[in-house]
């Protein structure tokens, strides 16, 4: 008989893979061909223990692109259900979710071999479970193939107790799977410790009990769905009670008839023994909690077993993802990089802009200072020298006119002296601060230009070895001014001390250094002793106020060479 | 100085007129100066001049609005037979080369003595062409350029090229500060002829220079006038 038993469980496994096989397939596909509800479905889920409406997240199971999100940092449940109830038969539950778990987690539920003790009116005064959970060490699959574990209890009768009855039940009625007892045992003893009785129970007295329906004289069938409890036949030919438990809704349970209760007396000490093999799991509904996932793709699996223990294919029931904070994503950096380009961008225009503006002040400033400058220059020009121009020829004029007035005479000459004198400062003044006349060129010729006049005068021949081109570089009022005064000294001091027949004006000029020589060929000096008296220290003076320098070579009896070294690095240092 | 020969017509251009009076006292001095005609701007003057015909022209380089560098660019073809004489207060090179380049004949800074003044007038009449240096460097550096647009004939061949080898001579050495009496010494020729040949290099530099000068005085006094 126990053959039909196997074939029939075989059969409604293989069914039930196939609808839990089918059923994974199909909580995935469900929108499209809305097929009647088979198989595993994720029905709820809830963030920090608020339920997540059902519409956002069954909208973004739809669209495949984007999985479900969910936010990182909190306690996430999902609960899920086997929705194959209807058939008749239920799977065992385990979940797993990839991405996190490594093992499978199987949802939990025990049988039990449960000690009532009823007082004389048969009421139950005390309960002792004695639960059996999971697999047992020697299942082989079925009932029939595994082998037995042996299990002793120590019970104490609780007062009024007058009898002790045996349940074999599930504990709830989700409960899956198989349980079976045989071999059971008691012995009684009083307080004291004397025997009182040793009784076997037994489950092999009965009707039919080769089949799995048959009927055990001690025990009694009952529960939600008695016939449940089965009498199973195992290979030695003993039988064991069994719950063969393939609904989560409904429940079968064996009762020791109350005729058959051991009787016992308050304080009574039993040693219960039995045999029991147990494959057990649940099926129903389950929850999958996690806590702080971190960010990652997940997917939850939910699957199912038939109540022998045989596997199905792993169902992706639920696939989400939980993104990483906005600070570990890398468009949140792309942003912050762009952001930071903008920000740097933006800053080094508005501080570009800024600096330009400044810039732009100076030049003006600068410009206006020129056009000032200018100005007056040519207004000193205009008026000054025109009056003392003419003061000048007038009072030489009258000089000539006055006739024989040897005093008045010498006086006009004085003043024809002073006018052109001061006139001839007056232009130096005007040629230096004049931004017209800021070049190199203008310098080198103003220079020429005096001692060519001044050495015409003085009878003295004027030499010049001055590059054809100078460099278009700009010299400062201040600069010109000291190197002109300079330069006018030094040919002074050669025509004053040296009496030469010759005096040569060299030039050479790069971008860097202009260099100006006046070179005698008069008497020459020692140059330690007589500096001071020659206004050599002047032009030392002139030449370091500058930034430029001043070298003085002279042999005695042969003539002098001055060198003026002026810098063109820095043209805006002096003005 | 021959007795039977006129006096040198004068005229006057300057603003200032304490100068200008100046200037007229003196040139009428001396018996073999005239002064026929003194002018406060360069828009009378070229108003003026040109039926005047002077002999010599006192021009004051800054006059205002038209400088006198504008006056002589546009007066010297006109009176060819006429010496332009330049007046300048201070020192500026540029402006009596491009004076030059316009076609004056000389130059004198202001505050001068009546003697330098009268004898500068007779020189400029006798043909005289001073150059100093400083002006010889800046010829020189005009001639290396390349001629104006407006003589596109010359375009290729540098001006400088045209002065003749004495004049190329005389020109190099004026420019390293030797004076005209020294190199007629020095090149055994007379002072007249080295005064006759520095001249010439002026002809040369303003037949070179005139298109540059129109350009920049001309120009400016169509804006002006």
């Amino acid at each position: 008989m126990h053959f039909s038993i196997f074939n029939r469980y075989s059969s409604v496994g293989l069914f039930m893979g196939l609808l839990v096989a089918c059923g994974g397939f199909a909580a995935q596909q469900e929108e499209r061909d809305r097929s009647p509800a088979l198989g595993i479905e994720v029905f709820s889920i809830e963030v920090d223990n608020a339920k997540l409406s059902p519409g956002v997240w069954s909208i973004q199971m739809r669209d495949r692109a984007r999985p479900l999100t969910l936010p990182a940092g909190h306690s996430l449940r999902f609960h899920f259900r086997d929705r194959s109830l209807d058939n008749g038969s239920s799977p065992k539950l385990k979940y797993l979710l990839a991405g996190y778990d490594s093992d499978w987690h199987q949802l939990r539920a025990h049988a039990q071999l449960s000690v009532r003790f009823l007082d004389a009116d048969g009421a139950i005064i005390g309960t002792e479970d004695l639960n059996a959970n999971g697999e047992s060490a020697g299942w082989r699959g079925n009932i029939a193939d595994s082998e037995f574990s042996p299990r002793l209890a120590k019970l104490r009768a609780p007062e009024r107790s007058k009898r002790m009855q045996l349940v074999i039940i599930s504990s709830i009625p989700e409960m899956l799977g198989q349980y079976a007892v045989c071999d059971i045992g008691v012995s009684i003893s009083s307080g004291a410790g004397t025997m009182k009785s040793k009784t076997s129970i037994s489950t092999e007295q009965g009707v039919e009990m080769d089949s799995a329906l048959g009927s055990p004289l001690l025990w009694a069938r009952s529960g939600t769905r008695a016939q449940l409890a089965q009498v199973v036949t195992l290979r030695d030919g003993k039988h064991a009670l069994a719950l063969n438990d393939n609904e989560s809704k409904t429940f079968g349970a064996w009762l020791l008839k109350p005729q058959y209760c051991p009787e016992v007396s308050a304080g009574d000490e039993m040693n219960l023994s039995w045999s029991e093999c147990f494959s057990l799991g649940r099926g129903g509904d389950g929850i999958a909690s996690y806590e702080n996932l971190p960010p990652g793709n997940y997917n939850l699996l939910v699957t199912g077993q038939t109540i022998e223990g045989r596997e199905f294919a792993g169902n992706a029931v639920l696939e989400f993802e939980i993104p990483p904070p906005f600070w570990e994503r890398p468009l949140f950096w792309m942003m912050v990089g762009i952001a930071a380009t903008i920000c740097a961008f933006v800053i080094t225009r508005v501080a570009a802009k800024r600096k330009m503006r400044v810039h732009l002040a100076e030049l003006e400033r600068q410009n206006l200072v020129e056009k000032e400058r200018a100005r007056i220059a040519r207004d000193i020009h205009d008026e000054l020298g025109a009056s003392l121009a003419a003061i000048a020829l007038m009072s030489s004029r009258a000089r000539q006119q006055v006739g024989a007035h040897p005093e008045a005479e010498s006086q006009l000459d004085e003043i024809s002296k002073r006018a052109m004198q001061t006139a001839r400062q007056l232009a130096e003044i005007v040629w230096a601060v004049n931004p017209a006349r800021d070049s190199v060129e203008h310098l080198v010729d103003f220079v020429a230009q005096f001692a060519q006049e001044y050495l015409a005068l003085a009878n003295i021949r004027f030499r010049t070895e001055i590059p054809e081109q100078l460099p278009e570089l700009s010299l400062s009022a201040t600069a010109r001014h000291e190197v002109f005064l300079a330069a006018k000294e030094l040919v002074h001091n050669a025509v004053r001390h040296g009496k030469p027949t010759v005096v040569f004006l060299r030039v050479e000029c790069d971008s860097e250094w202009l260099v100006i020589e006046i070179e005698d060929n008069g008497c020459g000096f020692h140059i330690n002793q007589t500096s001071d008296s020659r206004g050599l220290s002047n032009v030392t003076e002139r030449m370091t106020h500058i930034g430029g320098e001043f070298v003085a070579s002279s042999i005695p009896s042969e003539g002098s060479r001055m060198q003026l070294r002026i810098p063109l690095g820095a043209p805006n240092r002096f003005t | 100085m021959s007795e039977l020969s006129f006096p040198i017509s004068v005229a006057i251009v300057e603003d200032d007129s304490g100068l200008r009076e100046s200037l007229h006292a003196i040139v009428s001095s001396v018996p073999d100066l005239a002064c026929v005609g003194t002018f406060g701007s360069a828009e009378e003057a070229w108003r003026s001049l040109p039926s005047t015909k002077p002999a010599v022209v006192l021009m004051d380089v800054n006059l205002p609005k038209a400088s006198g560098i504008a006056c002589v660019a546009r007066l010297a073809s006109e009176l060819p037979q006429t010496h332009f004489l330049m007046l300048t207060v201070y020192d500026d090179s540029e402006a009596i080369f491009d004076s030059l380049a316009a076609g004056a004949s000389g130059y004198l800074r202001k505050p001068m003595e009546p003697e330098e003044l009268i004898d500068a007038i007779r020189d400029v009449h006798r043909g005289g062409a001073p150059m100093s240096s400083t002006i010889a460097r800046r010829v020189i550096q005009a001639f290396r350029k390349p001629a104006a647009a407006t003589a596109p004939e010359d375009s290729k061949v540098s001006v400088f090229e045209k002065l003749a080898p004495r004049e190329r001579e005389i020109l190099g050495l004026l420019s390293k500060g030797h004076l005209q009496k020294e190199i007629a010494e020095e090149l055994g020729i007379s002072f007249s002829t080295v005064r006759t040949l520095t001249g010439r290099i002026y002809e040369k530099l303003h037949v070179h220079s005139r298109g540059q000068a129109v350009a920049k005085y001309l120009g400016a006094i169509d804006q002006k006038a």
